[in-house]
């Protein structure tokens, strides 16, 4: 065979271009939905929900991609990075949004310049329990007790930094009361010491307390969340239980990088909130603890701003500044 | 319901076909990402997660679980054939197993560690039965006292493992425990020694040091034979065991089995000790320790028995408690949360079917990996067959391959070859790597339960004495060092009396 009409395949190709329709509505190639967490953590599994729902029903091709390590930051930074066209979401949530840009002096990335915002999903409580053989019935016991014999009452949590830290310590600084805080590696280590009594209290994630809640192993004392959990009608909220001003709300929404049009990010609402008005979605995440809210872009920019200024006196009064 | 109900029970979900090929597809996947260097089970059951979504809760577990004790078989088969060894497990194995292997008897060391896995399995599954809550009561009254004092005998211990001389392997456990210092510290979340390098944050990766350190400083040493192209890794002569293999193989593995299925119910660090404690156990107990390192059989078939024991065991706290004690486990309540289960201290009674049918599967799934595994003993051996010239570079591509899809960052393959060039350097400076590796893993958890242990004590050293386990460990600690200095003491003396 003539080696020139080995070119013919090329050729056809070249010719057959302009036939093709140009793609020119977004998106145009799969989604990538960042989530700065491993796999089958609570993030890791809302993302999961969210992603699938969204792309069932609009045909959009959503994969999601777990960066974990540095609480969030390596895959923030992947994001903060990335281009701006609408293809790289990011799953964010408390911690990389409200309580890192006062956690850690240098952060390669900035929380409120690099990204711009989507919506918030939603609202989960944090809850603190009284472990195995700590003598108290409610947060007043837990207050009397700290203020009796400062320094002996311990709290567990997931890590330091965490939004659960942060729930612990507000608690210490809005109740003037002096409990030492202890971090794990994760919540699998601190319930172990805690169901071995070797801590007094432990701050989880809602999702984490149900099944010990329900075996009696865990004693919920109060939700950190300004209205009640359906699931424990009978756990009061820290307000309730006589610390004024507490809340905290372990909340998770999407953010894009910073110069993503806003057409795009539009777009990006409308599917996302269409999902979250799914019955079987509601459902889902009301099982996870999650309140939905689907906030407009604006709306949640302003929201974290104003969750990044919250934290940032509590943070400092920790002394859990990292350089 | 009671024991011999809830297994018969479970026997009949886990023999439904539909559980029976999940249980067949995870262990296959585990038995071949187990062979695989690099890829691990957490990598492969993150990846699997989203498909479980649409997969019946029982069926889900089981292949999951399937794949995580079948990765153990899969692991000792590099760590036997070519020293390389994929899982914190698998690198006592690199010992006795690859030098089983140079010596011809590399089917004998598979057949061992699949032997002694599946005795292993069976044993802990019935203990899962049996003694579940029993177990969980005893991982419960561990805190960070006992762990810190489990950590110092694991490491005193590992003086034992050490084939030459003491003091270098002293000085390998330290370097280990420098390298193991790199890292977020827990308690205040600073970056130690990362020297800004993000990817640094969670520590210095321990499959990238163990493929280097071991697998590849080996290939490095394997060239600088004069004949290493044609050169062949070994002969093989055997492919099953001898009689007298298989008498001082049996009580190994026993031994070994008891070990592991007690310390893979410890969360934190529990399973990660098993091997490197049943290694040197077997090195104590032996009639003829120098036969160590050398070949000897049970060298393989404790570790792996031990390390399969606590693979198992780790689902005890699971099971009952709703407790993760290592990574896969952590996922597997991820799994569990996404199908609308909530593991925890109720799931017996609450999901039987789910418990039992788990519990039976396990049985099931050693059985089917014996059946895997042995016919596979030949192949695996043919494959040493191929010119080394020709072995190397699929060696070290798997390698490479293996460790870049752990995080998609080509970072962790620079460390594999940063370390693989501290492994040939250790190999010419005639320093063992185990200990290094057991400094590695022990240390970052030393330091924790250590630090941890005096916070809830309000920094009274005393609690390492006040509490019961922790004073026996630490005494039996104590003893051991003894062991370990007396004869060097008696040996001094000898000398000076007869000048």
């Amino acid at each position: 065979m003539k080696p020139i009409l080995l070119l013919a395949p090329l050729v056809a190709a070249a010719l057959a271009a302009p036939a093709l329709p140009a793609a020119a509505k977004f998106p145009e190639k799969p989604i990538r939905l960042v989530v700065g967490f491993p796999p089958a953590g609570a993030t890791d599994i809302l993302a999961r929900v969210v992603a699938a729902k969204v792309g069932e029903m609009q045909k959009w091709e959503i994969v999601v991609d777990n960066k974990p390590g540095a609480a969030g930051n390596v895959g923030a930074d992947i994001v903060a990075k990335a281009p701006a066209d609408g293809h790289t979401w990011m799953l964010t949530q408390i911690a990389t949004h409200g309580i890192v840009p006062s956690l850690y002096k240098k952060l390669p990335f900035d929380s409120v310049k690099d990204f711009a915002g989507v919506t918030q999903l939603v609202g989960v409580p944090n809850v603190i329990s009284a472990c195995k053989g700590f003598p108290a019935e409610t947060i007043a016991d837990v207050v009397r007790i700290a203020k009796e014999k400062p320094g002996t009452v311990t709290f567990a949590s997931s890590g330091n930094g965490t939004s659960l830290h942060m729930s612990g310590q507000l608690l210490k600084v809005l109740a003037g009361i002096d409990i030492v805080h202890v971090p794990y590696r994760g919540a699998g280590p601190a319930l172990n010491d805690c169901l071995g009594g070797n801590i007094s209290l432990i701050v989880n994630n809602f999702p984490e307390t149900v099944a010990h809640v329900q075996a009696g192993t865990l004693k919920p004392l109060a939700v950190t969340t300004t209205e009640r959990a359906p699931q424990y009608p009978n756990v009061p909220t820290m307000r309730e239980a006589g610390v004024a001003g507490y809340e905290v709300s372990a909340w998770f929404g999407i953010v894009v990088p910073a110069k993503t049009p806003k057409d795009v990010v539009e777009a990006i609402y409308a599917a996302v909130r269409q999902a979250l008005d799914q019955p079987d979605v509601k459902a889902r995440l009301a099982d996870l603890g999650g309140t939905v809210v689907g906030s407009r872009p604006e709306a949640f920019e302003t929201f974290y701003k104003s969750e990044i200024a919250k934290w940032k006196p509590v943070v400092e009064s920790s002394g859990a500044q990292i350089e | 319901m009671d024991i011999l109900s809830g297994l018969w029970f479970g026997l009949g979900v886990a023999l439904q076909p539909t559980n029976i090929g999940f249980c067949f597809i995870g262990s296959l996947l585990g038995t071949l990402i187990g062979v695989l260097p690099g890829v691990g089970p957490v990598a492969t059951i993150a990846l699997l997660l989203p498909i479980t979504f649409g997969l019946p809760a029982t069926s889900a577990i089981i292949m999951l679980a399937g794949i995580f004790y079948g990765a153990q078989y899969g692991g000792s088969t590099t760590a036997i054939l070519i020293k390389l060894p994929g899982e914190t497990s698998s690198v006592v194995t690199t010992l006795d197993g690859y030098a089983m292997a140079q010596q011809g008897r590399g089917g004998a060391a598979l057949a061992t560690a699949a032997l002694g896995s599946f005795f292993a399995g069976t044993v802990a599954t019935l203990f899962i039965a049996v003694a579940g809550p029993l177990l969980t009561s005893i991982a419960l009254s561990f805190s960070s006292a006992e762990y810190f004092a489990l950590m110092v005998l694991g490491l005193i211990a590992s003086v034992v493992l050490a084939h030459g001389s003491v003091p270098k392997a002293i000085a390998m456990i330290f370097v280990g425990l420098a390298i193991g210092l790199v890292g977020t510290d827990v308690n205040s979340g600073e970056l130690r020694y990362a020297f800004d390098i993000q990817e640094l944050s969670d520590g210095v990766g321990f499959v990238p040091v163990v493929l280097g350190l071991f697998g590849v400083s080996e290939v490095i040493r394997n060239l600088e034979t004069a004949d290493w192209r044609t050169a062949r890794i070994s002969p093989i002569t055997r492919l099953w065991l001898t009689r007298e293999d298989f008498r001082q193989a049996a009580p190994a593995a026993l031994r070994g089995t008891m070990l592991g299925s007690f310390l893979g119910v410890l969360p934190g660090g529990g399973a990660a000790l098993a091997s490197f404690a049943s290694y040197g156990l077997e090195k104590k107990l032996a009639r003829d320790p120098s036969r160590f390192g050398k070949g000897a059989i049970e060298g393989v078939a404790g570790p792996e028995s031990a390390n399969n024991a606590a693979a198992q065991t780790s689902f005890i706290p699971l099971l009952t408690l709703g407790l993760p004690t290592n990574a896969v486990m952590a996922l597997m309540v991820g799994a569990l949360i996404i199908q609308g289960i909530q593991p925890g201290p109720l799931m017996m009674e609450r999901q039987p079917d789910l418990f039992w049918g788990l519990v039976a599967s396990m049985w099931v799934g050693n059985i089917m990996l014996l059946v895997i595994n042995l016919p596979l003993v030949g192949i695996w051996v043919r494959l040493l067959k191929v010119p080394y010239d020709l072995l190397y570079p699929a060696i070290l591509v798997f390698s490479a391959i293996g460790v870049f899809s752990l995080n998609n960052s080509a970072f962790d393959v620079y460390v594999t070859i940063v370390f693989a060039l501290v492994g040939y350097l250790l190999i010419k400076l005639d320093c063992e790597p185990v200990p290094l590796v057991l400094g590695f893993v022990l240390g970052p958890l030393m330091e924790e339960h250590l630090r941890r242990a005096m916070l809830l004590s309000r920094g009274d050293p005393l609690v390492f004495v006040n509490r019961p386990i922790s004073l026996g460990l630490l005494a039996v600690a104590a003893v051991l060092l003894l062991a370990i200095v007396l004869p060097a003491f008696r040996n001094r003396r000898r000398e000076m009396f007869q000048e």
